[in-house]
């Protein structure tokens, strides 16, 4: 079976099954899970901004540090998403071939 | 300590909640909120690690092989990008964590400076004045207080302090309402030791050490309790036998406490009748322990004879947070000093025992409890007439040894519900007061205590502090920023700011309070309760 990158499903071994696509859905359910986790964590995060009354450089940096973390988190989400993509994409593959 | 200056809501610095408590950190309630969300994060962080390695272990590709949309290359992005959170939020919540130790510190180092310098002073002091002057130091405070409060209340001359200093106190209210003063009184009140010890030739040093150990022989208890016996001598102070009559209720009944065909009358030993039909409780036979009869067979149909027919209440909704708890706890207008509200089933119920401040506060001829006789005495460690009222009420209202119970109390409410709960004569599930007079009084391991005070309220810095203190202190000055009422004598302490401040402890973040409303929903459940209402007299 070809893929993409062709690394996709590396245990494959040219033959797409049950089994296969089975660990394809898990990989799937887990990929989801913890993006929506990582979803939910940004938007708290977003939510508790310290907000314009931190005026000292500590309070500055502390804001700083908190913008940094949120980055941190949405580079995850987009991998997280990416990743969830390159799956479906595996998926359909696998049952294209079915 | 982070809002703008000058605003008067509660967004401005007077709606900045400080909490201390629980080792030396001490911060602002969004400080803290802030530090557990950061930990929150990198405890999940972990999680998202180990769901990554499920998913790797189903199988990704060889990392050799890779292109930047394969799910290999992905994952691998989302596993850094997820370490790089645990570690930054890691770091934030150390950093905030290492603030509030520094400011607890700090903040100890004041005390530390202040308690030393004071201590110095009250040893030096001590060499020059009566020890027996010295002795009645901290009670004279409350007696102060409620000379104060007395005259400015009533017209009355104030018989401890002079008129001249009352006028001008009133003259200028910033004095006694002031985040200043309240931590010099503080200092005093912990001071009184080193103040005796010098009296007695005790060279510093020593004095100080001794002081320092809590050992000395005139802390806050030892001399209100000398303060009692030489008041008592003169008249003054007296105890009295209480009798607690139900003036409100939820379910029709009215009753009297401590009358044992009624109340099941465990430990109750009357010692007389009174005119309106109540029987009497000498001050020695408290506490009441033993079980009364459960709700709707305590207490008769009917209001006892000479008694006055209870006020019908509304079935309380389940309060859900502080200010409903704040709003709850009884005034004059009520007509009593203690409300008790009873949720759950009547085989399995829970108790709200909402106990009022100080109503009384001349020193002599008052039939009311709560007067200053009760607040030396509780100071004193010794059972006030307050505190055996409360015990009365909640025998006739049904608490059972054992049953759960949450007191909530302002001001002298706040040492007596420190007393039920240090002493054992209730199964606390939790404690909160509002103003309350500091108290070193141990409270069982790991119950959930929040002690409300205004920076400005001089009462709470009437008590001993201990060293290793449980409580969750949460602080907050109610005057900040805003002139302080000329036409009210201690504003700060009065339970309508605690109200106002309870509202703002509902909206704090603060993961601690945040878990107690949670607890607090547990306790009463989603279904309204029972309320009766109870007023105590002394009766000579």
């Amino acid at each position: 079976m070809e893929s993409a990158g062709g690394s996709i499903l590396p245990e494959v071994d040219g033959g797409a099954d049950a089994e296969t696509l089975a660990r394809l859905r898990e990989q799937r359910r887990l990929l989801r899970g913890v993006r929506d986790a990582v979803e939910a964590s940004g938007r708290r995060l977003a939510g508790q901004d310290a907000g314009p009354d931190w005026r000292s450089p500590a309070q500055r940096a502390y804001g700083t540090g908190l913008g940094d973390l949120g980055a941190t988190l949405h580079g995850a989400w987009r991998a997280l998403d990416d990743a969830l993509w390159a799956v479906d994409a595996a998926i359909d593959r696998v049952k294209a071939a079915l | 300590m982070t809002g703008p200056h000058g605003d008067p809501g509660p967004g401005g610095p007077g709606g900045t909640l400080t909490v201390s408590g629980g080792g030396i950190r001490v911060a602002t309630d969004t400080v803290f909120a802030e530090m557990a969300a950061l930990r929150l994060l990198q405890g999940e962080a972990g999680h998202w690690q180990a769901q990554i390695g499920r998913v790797r272990s189903l199988g990704v590709g060889p990392a050799p092989a890779w292109q930047p949309e394969d799910l290999g290359a992905c994952v691998f992005g989302a596993s850094v990008a997820i370490d790089a959170v645990a570690e930054r939020s890691g770091q934030l919540a150390d950093a905030l964590e290492q603030a509030a130790a520094e400011y607890g510190r700090l903040e100890n180092g004041l005390d530390t400076v202040l308690r030393g310098t004071g201590a110095w002073m009250a040893h030096t002091l001590g060499v020059l004045a009566p020890v027996l002057a010295l002795a009645v130091a901290t009670p004279l405070a409350y007696l102060a207080a409620g000379s104060l409060l007395s005259s400015a209340a009533l017209g009355r001359t104030p018989s401890v302090v002079p008129p001249w200093f009352t006028d001008w106190l009133r003259e200028n209210p910033r004095l006694l309402t002031n985040p200043a003063t309240v931590a010099m009184v503080r200092a005093l009140v912990s001071t009184a030791d080193e103040a005796v010890l010098g009296r007695l030739g005790v060279p510093y040093p020593v004095a100080a050490v001794v002081g320092d150990e809590g050992v000395g022989p005139l802390g806050a208890e030892s001399s209100a309790f000398g303060l009692l016996v030489a008041a008592r001598a003169a008249g003054m102070l007296r105890e009295s036998p209480v009798r607690v009559s139900q003036v409100g209720s939820s379910t029709g009944a009215a009753g009297v406490a401590g009358d044992p065909a009624r109340a099941g009358g465990v430990g109750v030993r009357p010692t007389g009748t009174g005119a309106a039909g109540g029987a009497l409780v000498a001050p020695p036979t408290v506490p009441l322990r033993g079980p009364a009869t459960r709700p709707g067979t305590r207490l008769a149909p009917a209001p006892a004879a000479g008694t006055s027919p209870a006020a019908e209440l509304a079935p309380p909704g389940p309060p859900t947070g502080f200010a409903d708890l704040a709003d709850r706890i009884p005034t004059e207008e009520d007509g009593g000093q203690v409300r008790i509200e009873r949720y759950g089933d009547p085989e399995h119920p829970s108790w709200l025992v909402y106990i009022g401040g100080t109503v009384e506060w001349s020193p002599t001829g008052s039939t009311e409890p709560w007067d200053m006789a009760s607040n030396v005495a509780a100071v004193a460690g010794q059972e006030a007439g307050s505190y055996r009222a409360v015990l009365q009420a909640m025998q006739a209202a049904g608490v059972q040894p054992g049953d759960p119970v949450l007191p909530v109390a302002h001001s002298q409410g706040g040492l007596i519900a420190n007393q039920l709960v240090s002493r054992g004569d209730v199964n606390a599930v939790g404690m909160l007061t509002f103003g309350a007079p500091e108290t070193d009084l141990p409270l069982p391991d790991g119950l959930p205590a929040i002690a409300v005070e205004h920076a400005d309220d001089i009462v709470p810095a009437l008590g001993p502090r201990a060293d290793e203190d449980q409580r969750l202190y949460v602080r907050r000055e109610l005057f900040a920023g805003r002139e302080v009422p000329a036409a009210e004598t201690l504003p700060a302490h009065q339970l309508v700011g605690y109200r106002e401040t309870a509202r703002l402890v509902d909206d704090s973040p603060e993961p601690r309070l945040v878990a107690f409303r949670a607890q607090l929903d547990t306790i009463v459940g989603t279904t309204p309760g029972e309320q009766t209402v109870w007023r105590a007299e002394r009766v000579d």
